[in-house]
C-alpha cells in the first residue's frame, strides 16, 4: 500500500514533468536560440530529443527502483527509431534525401515518447511489452503512466498527419512539423488522462489480483 | 424458416441496388440541368431592344442570301470589316507557347519554333489574346463554345465521344445562311457538328492519338489548292497534330518545335498568299486553338494550363484598312514592357461576337461573350458603340430567359415598354432579396445606365466626335458586358428539387436497407451459435460482442474517408487519404497479430481450420471413410472442444512470421505503389516513379514491361495449375494465357518501336486477337469449371451414415467443397486476364504498378485466408475495396477528368465508336477497383493446411450450416461494396448540395461526383459478376451433388 501511493505520487509527478520537458523542448528552449519546429525542424528536434530523453530517463529511473530495471533501453529505442522511421515511410512520408534527416530525427522523437519509458520500466520482457502495447491492458500506475501518453502521441501524429495534404500552403504543413506537433498534444493528453485515471479511478489502476 | 433466408436477403440486396443505381441517375439529372437556351435562330429580333422580343414576328426563311445580308447590315447600321475568313485551329496548342505567360517571353526554343508568328505579332499586324477556355477541355465542347459562344452543361463531357451536329444558333450557321460558302480541312468532329455545310472537305480523324505527323499532312496538302482557289468565304483549317504531340510526350516532348514550326510554317504560308492575292476581299486570320495542355498532355480539367488557349487575330492583311495606324493604340494600354506586343486576355466564347460583328452576321442567340474591344478600336464611333449596344441587347436576353422569375428584369421590361424613366422601377424592386435577384439588379442598373447614357450621347452630339464622352458610353457597356457575360457562363441555373430531393432520398434508402441486411446476416450468424464454435487459430476468442480495434478503426475510416470529401484538397488529394486509411488497416492488424501467444494456442489446435476441399477431394475413399467413422465417435460426445495437439514453439513462431509476413509485403508494395504517380492536383510536378521511368532510360522502362508481363503471366498460370496441374481444361486455359501473352509482348515490341510513325493495321488486329482471346479463356473457365472441379468422393459415405443427419451433413460439405474450388478457380483465371488486358491497354509506365497490385491481391488474399477465422467476413471485403481504392490512384488516377487514359482507348479500334472508345476508357480507369472485385471470389476459399481431422467434426456440430455457409461468404461479397459505397456516395451527394455555390463545385466536386457515378457503375457490375459467378456454380455444383448421389443409390 504505501508502494502504492508512493508510485502515485511518483506517476503524477514524472507526468506533470514529462510534460514540461516536451514543451520546454519544442517550443521554449528552442526560442532561446531563435529556432523554431517551423523553419529549423532538424535542429527543434535536435533539442527537444536531448530534454525529453534526459527527463525521461531521469524520472522514470527513479520510478523504477521501486520496480525492475531494464538495461538494454538504448538498444530498444533505436530499434524503436528505426520502425517508428520505417513506419513513416511506409505511411507516406518522402523518400528524398533532404528529408532524410527530419523524418529521422521525428522517429527519435516518437521514439523517446513512446518507446523510451516503456524500454525503461518494462525491459526484455515480451509479455509485458505486448500486454501495454499490443493488447493496451496496463496493469498497474507505470504501465498506465507507459501506455495512455505513448498511445496518445501515436494517434497525435496519425491525426496530426491529415493537414498535410491540404492545399492552405502553410509552413506548418510541411513534414514533420504538423506530426511532431500533433504527437506532442497528443501525448500531453495522454498525460492528463493518466493523472486523471491515477486520482479519480484507483481501483482500475491497481494490478489485478488473477 | 431454412429455404427462403437467402434468397429473401438476395432479392431485398438486388432491389436495393437497383434503387441505389435508380437514386443517382435522378440526382445527376437534376443537379447537372442542361442550361436553359434560346432556340432557333437569330434574325432581327437582334436589333431591337430586348423588351420588344416579339413585336417582329415576320418569317425570313423564304428570304434570299444576299437579301439577308444586305437586310443585316441596314438594319444593324455596321457595315462588315471582312468578308472573307480563315480559321485555323491548332488542337491543344497553350497561348502559353506564343505569348508567354505572366509578361514573361513563351520559352526560347517555342519562340525559335514560330519566327513567322512572333514577327506578325511584334510588327503589329496581329493581336494575339490568352482566351481561357471554360473546362471540360476537350475538342468538342470547345468547337461548341468556339462557334456558339454558348458554355455548355457539366453533363456535354460525358457525350464528348458522341459528338452530334450542332443545333443551336452558332456562326457557322449564320454564314451559311448568309451565303458563305466553305471548306473543312482538318478534325472530322467539325463535319459532325456541322453536316451538309461545307462544299469540300478532307475530314481526318482524331482516332489514332500516334499519328503525329500524317494527320496534318492531311490538311496541308490541299492548302495550296484552297489558297489558290477563290470560291470560298470561310476556311476552316484543324491540325490535330500537336495535340497528338502533347498526349504522347507533354508539353516538353522533342516533337513539340517541330511540331510549332510546322505549324508556323502554314501561318506564313497563308498569311504570304493573302498579302500577294490582288483579289480585293479583306480576309480575317484567326489562329485559335480549342483548348491547352498539361505539363503531362493531358486536358479535360480546369487548370491554366489546361484552359489557356490561344485566340490570335492577324489583321494585317486588311488592306483597305490597314492595321498599322490601330496597333499603336492598343499597345500604348497593354504593352508590357518585356514583350513586343501586348498581352491581352478573355474567354474563349469572346471570339463569337467579335466575328459577328466583323463579318456582319447577328450575333447567336446563346453566346455569353464579349466582344474583343480591342479589335474594334479603328472604327467610326457610332459604329463601335452600336457593336456595343448590340451586344448588350444580345446579353440581355439571354439574362432574361436565365432568370425569367427575376422581378428587375421584368420590371425593366415593364418600363420600357410603358415609359423610358424606369430608374423608380430599380429601386421599387430592390428590397426582394435573394442572392441571384441581388446580382440581377446590379446589372440591371449597369444595362440600364449603359442604355441612357448612349441615347444621350446619341442626342446630344450624334455627328460630333467627342472622345471623353464616348469613352464614358463605352465603359459603361463594357461595365455591363463583362460582370453578365461572367454570370452567364458561370451557370447559376436553377436545378431541378423534385429530382434531387428524391434522388438523394432512394439512395439513402438504398443504403439504409443494405446496412440494416448487412446487420441482419451478422445477427443471424451469432444468435445460431456459429461464431462460437469458430476458434482461432493462435488468438483466445474475444468474448462478448466487443468489436476489436480494427473493426472500430475500419468503420470509423468508412466514414473519415466519406467527410473527408467535404475537403476540395482532400478530394483533389484523395489518394493520400486511401493510402494513409490502408496503412493504418495494416497497421492495426500488425498489431493485432502482434497478440498472438504461443503459451495461448497451446489449449486449441491448427487444426480447427475450416472445410479444406482440397484434401478431401485427394483422399482415397478409404481415408475418408476412416475419417468419418473416427469422427462420428468424436460426434457423440457432447464436449464441443477437442483436445488435440498442441502447437509446438517452432511453429507457433513460424506461423506468425507467415502471418506479419504478407501484412509487411502489403505495406512495402503500397508505399511503391503510392510513389508511382504522384497523382492528385497540388504536387503533380514533384518527382515520381512514372516520371523517372518516361524521362530515363526507355531500356529500363521497356524491360519493366515485359517483367511485368511475364511475371502476371507465369504466376496466373501458376495459379490456374495448382493444385490440379493434369486437368485438360486447365492445361488448354494456361495455353490460352501463355498465348495471350505473347501477342500482348508482340504488340508492346511494335508500339514501341513503331513510335509515332504510320498508323498500322498490325497492332490493332493484334489486339483484337488479344481481346478475343483473353474473353475465351474467361468465358470458358466461367462455363466448365464448376462441371469439372471434383468433388469429394460421396460412394463410401451412403453406408457410414444411416441416418437422416449425416446425409444431409455430407450433401452440405460437398456442395461447400465444390462452390469454394469452382469459385477459386474461376477466379483465378478472370484475375489473370483482366491483368493481362490491363497491361495491353494501360500506358507502358503503368506495367509495374499492374504487376504490383496483382502481386498485392495475391498477398492480401493469402494473408485474409490464412486469419479468416479471426476477422468478420465483413472486415476482409473492406479490405479488398479499400485496396481496390487505393490501387486506383497508383494508376495515376485522379479526381480530375485530365488523367482519363484517352489515348488507351482507342486501342483495337479502327473506327471511331462511342461504345467501345467509352468502355475501353472505362475498363482502363477502373482497373484496380475491378481487379480486387474479382479477388473477392478467390478468398472464400480455404488456406491448405495439413490436420483435417476436426475439420469434419466442425462441420458435424454447425447447425444449418450450409445456409448460413451461403449467407456469410455469398451474399457478404455482394452487399457490402454496395452498402460501403452507399455511405460514401449518400456523403458525399449531401456535400455537393451543400457546395453547390463553392468556388470549386465545378472544377473539384463535379468531377469527382461523375467518378463517383463511375465507382458505382464499377462497384454493381463487380457485385453482378460475383453474384452470377456464384449462383451459377452453386446450381451447377448441387445438380452434380444430387447427380452423384442419384448414381450411389
Amino acid at each position: 500500500m504505501e508502494d502504492e501511493k508512493l508510485g502515485r505520487a511518483g506517476i503524477v509527478a514524472t507526468q506533470v514533468l514529462c510534460g514540461a520537458a516536451v514543451v520546454a523542448g519544442l517550443k521554449t528552449v528552442p526560442a532561446l536560440w531563435n529556432l523554431h519546429l517551423i523553419t529549423q525542424p532538424v535542429q527543434t528536434l535536435q533539442i527537444a530529443l536531448v530534454l525529453l530523453c534526459f527527463f525521461c530517463c531521469f524520472f522514470f529511473f527513479l520510478l523504477s527502483l521501486f520496480k525492475k530495471c531494464g538495461l538494454s533501453e538504448g538498444l530498444v529505442m533505436s530499434a524503436g527509431t528505426v520502425v517508428a522511421a520505417l513506419v513513416a515511410l511506409a505511411f507516406g512520408a518522402p523518400t528524398s534525401f533532404e528529408f532524410a534527416a527530419r523524418t529521422w530525427h521525428w522517429a527519435c522523437l516518437m521514439s523517446s515518447l513512446t518507446v523510451l519509458p516503456a524500454a525503461i520500466m518494462l525491459g526484455a520482457s515480451w509479455t509485458d511489452w505486448q500486454r501495454v502495447f499490443a493488447f493496451t491492458k496496463p496493469h498497474g500506475g507505470v504501465e498506465l503512466a507507459i501506455c495512455i501518453p505513448a498511445h496518445g502521441a501515436a494517434l497525435g501524429a496519425w491525426v496530426g498527419a491529415w493537414p498535410m495534404p491540404l492545399d492552405w500552403e502553410r509552413p506548418w504543413q510541411e513534414w514533420p512539423v504538423c506530426c511532431t506537433y500533433g504527437a506532442g498534444g497528443g501525448y500531453l493528453l495522454g498525460l492528463v488522462v493518466t493523472v486523471i485515471l491515477c486520482f479519480v479511478n484507483v481501483r482500475n489502476v491497481r494490478p489485478k489480483q488473477d | 424458416m431454412a429455404g427462403g433466408v437467402c434468397e429473401r436477403v438476395a432479392a431485398i440486396s438486388l432491389i436495393a441496388v437497383l434503387l441505389q443505381l435508380a437514386g443517382l441517375t435522378l440526382f445527376v439529372l437534376g443537379f447537372f440541368p442542361v442550361k436553359p437556351a434560346l432556340m432557333g435562330i437569330r434574325y432581327v429580333y437582334m436589333y431591337v431592344l430586348p423588351f420588344r422580343l416579339f413585336s417582329f414576328s415576320f418569317s425570313h426563311n423564304y428570304l434570299s442570301s444576299l437579301f439577308l445580308c444586305g437586310f443585316f447590315q441596314e438594319v444593324s447600321g455596321i457595315t462588315p470589316q471582312y468578308d472573307r475568313l480563315i480559321i485555323m485551329v491548332v488542337d491543344g496548342l497553350p497561348a502559353e507557347f506564343v505569348l508567354g505567360r505572366g509578361g514573361q517571353l513563351p520559352p526560347t526554343e517555342m519562340l525559335m519554333a514560330m519566327p513567322y508568328t512572333q514577327k506578325l505579332l511584334t510588327s503589329g499586324r496581329a493581336l494575339g489574346f490568352h482566351a481561357k477556355a471554360a473546362p471540360p477541355t476537350v475538342t468538342m465542347p470547345r468547337l461548341k463554345a468556339m462557334t456558339s459562344g454558348a458554355i455548355a452543361g457539366f453533363l456535354d463531357v460525358a457525350f464528348n465521344f458522341n459528338t452530334q451536329a450542332l443545333l443551336g444558333d452558332n456562326l457557322i450557321s449564320q454564314l451559311a445562311r448568309a451565303g458563305w460558302q466553305m471548306v473543312m480541312l482538318g478534325d472530322e468532329t467539325w463535319l459532325r457538328l456541322f453536316p451538309n455545310t461545307f462544299m469540300r472537305h478532307d475530314g481526318v480523324s482524331s482516332f489514332f492519338v500516334k499519328d503525329t505527323v500524317q494527320v496534318d499532312h492531311n490538311v496541308s496538302r490541299h492548302l495550296d489548292a484552297e489558297l489558290a482557289a477563290t470560291d470560298w468565304d470561310l476556311l476552316v483549317l484543324h491540325y490535330l497534330g500537336l495535340d497528338h504531340v502533347g498526349h504522347l510526350g507533354g508539353r516538353s516532348s522533342p516533337l513539340m518545335p517541330r511540331k510549332l514550326k510546322e505549324m508556323d510554317a502554314v501561318v506564313q504560308k497563308i498569311h504570304q498568299s493573302l498579302t500577294a492575292s490582288t483579289a480585293s476581299r479583306n480576309t480575317l486570320l484567326l489562329v485559335g486553338s480549342d483548348h491547352g495542355m498539361t505539363d503531362g498532355g493531358n486536358h479535360g480539367g480546369a487548370s491554366y494550363q489546361e484552359t489557356d488557349s490561344l485566340a490570335l487575330f492577324i489583321l494585317g492583311t486588311d488592306k483597305l484598312n490597314p492595321s498599322c495606324d490601330l496597333h499603336p493604340q492598343i499597345l500604348s494600354h497593354n504593352q508590357h514592357p518585356n514583350m513586343g506586343f501586348s498581352i491581352l486576355t478573355s474567354y474563349q466564347v469572346d471570339m463569337v461576337p467579335t466575328l459577328a460583328l466583323q463579318l456582319g452576321v447577328p450575333i447567336p442567340k446563346n453566346s455569353v461573350g464579349v466582344m474583343l474591344a480591342p479589335l474594334f478600336v479603328t472604327l467610326p464611333y457610332n459604329e463601335q458603340l452600336r457593336m456595343l449596344e448590340l451586344n448588350a441587347w444580345q446579353l440581355f436576353r439571354l439574362l432574361q430567359v436565365r432568370s425569367p422569375r427575376s422581378l428587375c428584369i421584368t420590371s425593366l421590361c415593364s418600363a420600357k415598354l410603358g415609359s423610358s424613366a424606369h430608374s423608380h422601377h430599380f429601386k421599387s424592386a430592390q428590397y426582394w432579396g435573394g442572392e441571384n435577384e441581388k446580382g440581377d439588379q446590379e446589372l440591371c442598373a449597369l444595362f440600364g445606365r449603359a442604355i441612357e447614357l448612349h441615347e444621350s450621347w446619341r442626342h446630344n452630339n450624334f455627328s460630333e466626335v467627342r472622345q471623353s464622352e464616348f469613352e464614358s458610353v463605352h465603359q459603361a457597356y463594357l461595365a455591363f458586358l463583362k460582370p453578365a457575360s461572367e454570370r452567364l457562363a458561370r451557370g447559376t441555373t436553377e436545378k431541378n428539387t423534385v429530382f434531387l430531393i428524391s434522388g438523394f432520398a432512394l439512395m439513402l434508402f438504398s443504403t439504409i436497407v443494405l446496412i440494416w441486411t448487412l446487420f441482419f446476416i451478422n445477427n443471424f450468424m451469432s444468435s445460431s451459435g456459429v461464431k462460437e464454435l469458430q476458434p482461432d487459430t493462435l488468438h483466445p476468442r474475444r468474448t462478448g460482442g466487443s468489436a476489436s480495434v480494427e473493426e472500430i478503426f475500419a468503420l470509423g475510416g468508412i466514414f473519415i474517408h466519406a467527410f473527408s470529401l467535404a475537403s476540395s484538397s482532400l478530394v483533389e488529394e484523395e489518394q493520400y487519404t486511401w493510402h494513409f486509411l490502408l496503412s493504418s488497416l495494416s497497421l492495426a492488424f500488425i498489431r493485432q497479430t502482434l497478440q498472438s501467444n504461443p503459451s495461448s494456442c497451446d489449449s486449441k489446435g491448427q487444426d480447427f481450420e475450416m472445410l479444406q476441399p482440397d484434401l478431401l477431394l485427394f483422399q482415397g475413399e478409404k481415408d475418408v471413410n476412416g475419417l468419418l467413422k473416427e469422427t462420428e465417435g468424436d460426434g457423440l460426445n457432447s464436449d464441443f472442444r477437442t483436445p488435440t495437439e498442441s502447437l509446438t514453439h517452432t511453429e507457433f513462431y513460424w506461423t506468425f512470421t507467415l502471418e506479419i509476413f504478407p501484412l509487411l509485403l502489403i505495406l512495402t508494395t503500397g508505399r511503391l505503389l503510392r510513389a508511382w504517380h504522384r497523382s492528385g492536383v497540388n504536387w503533380t510536378y514533384l518527382p515520381d516513379i512514372a516520371k523517372w521511368l518516361d524521362e530515363g532510360n526507355p531500356a529500363i522502362s521497356s524491360t519493366l514491361t515485359y517483367v511485368s508481363l511475364c511475371f502476371v503471366s507465369i504466376v496466373g498460370s501458376g495459379l490456374v495449375l495448382f493444385p490440379l496441374p493434369k486437368q485438360l481444361l486447365r492445361q488448354a486455359i494456361v495455353v490460352c494465357l501463355g498465348v495471350a501473352t505473347i501477342l500482348i509482348s508482340l504488340y508492346k515490341k511494335l508500339a514501341i518501336s513503331g513510335g509515332s510513325v504510320n498508323v498500322d493495321n498490325l497492332p490493332t488486329l493484334i489486339a483484337r486477337v488479344v481481346f478475343g482471346v483473353l474473353s475465351f479463356t474467361s468465358v470458358l473457365a466461367f462455363v466448365c469449371f464448376p462441371w469439372v472441379v471434383p468433388l469429394p468422393p460421396r460412394s463410401a459415405t451412403a453406408q457410414t451414415f444411416v441416418n437422416k443427419t449425416g446425409e444431409q451433413w455430407w450433401d452440405a460439405v460437398v456442395l461447400e467443397a465444390g462452390v469454394q474450388s469452382a469459385l477459386d478457380s474461376i477466379g483465378k483465371v478472370l484475375i489473370s486476364c483482366w491483368c493481362l488486358l490491363q497491361l495491353l491497354l494501360q500506358q507502358s509506365v503503368n506495367a509495374g504498378p499492374v504487376a504490383l497490385l496483382f502481386l498485392q491481391l495475391l498477398i492480401v488474399v493469402h494473408y485474409l485466408r490464412q486469419t479468416r477465422l479471426r476477422h468478420s467476413y465483413w472486415l476482409s471485403v473492406l479490405m479488398l475495396q479499400w485496396m481496390g481504392a487505393s490501387g486506383h490512384f497508383a494508376l495515376g488516377n485522379s479526381n480530375t477528368l485530365a488523367t482519363v487514359d484517352v489515348a488507351g482507348a482507342y486501342i483495337g479500334l479502327s473506327s471511331h465508336s462511342t461504345v467501345l472508345s467509352g468502355l475501353l476508357a472505362f475498363i482502363i480507369t477502373y482497373a484496380s477497383p475491378f481487379l480486387f472485385s474479382l479477388g473477392m471470389l478467390l478468398w472464400t476459399y480455404p488456406l491448405r493446411t495439413k490436420k483435417i481431422k476436426t475439420v469434419v467434426g466442425d462441420y458435424w456440430r454447425r447447425p444449418n450450416f450450409q445456409q448460413k455457409w451461403e449467407l456469410e461468404a455469398l451474399t457478404v461479397p455482394c452487399i457490402l461494396p454496395m452498402a460501403l459505397n452507399g455511405v460514401s456516395l449518400v456523403v458525399f451527394t449531401a456535400i455537393l448540395v451543400a457546395m453547390q455555390n463553392h468556388l470549386f463545385v465545378w472544377s473539384v466536386f463535379s468531377p469527382k461526383y461523375l467518378y463517383f457515378c463511375a465507382a458505382t457503375v464499377c462497384t454493381s457490375l463487380g457485385v453482378l459478376i460475383f453474384a452470377m459467378t456464384s449462383s451459377y456454380v452453386r446450381w451447377v455444383i448441387s445438380q452434380r451433388a444430387y447427380w452423384l448421389s442419384m448414381c450411389t443409390k
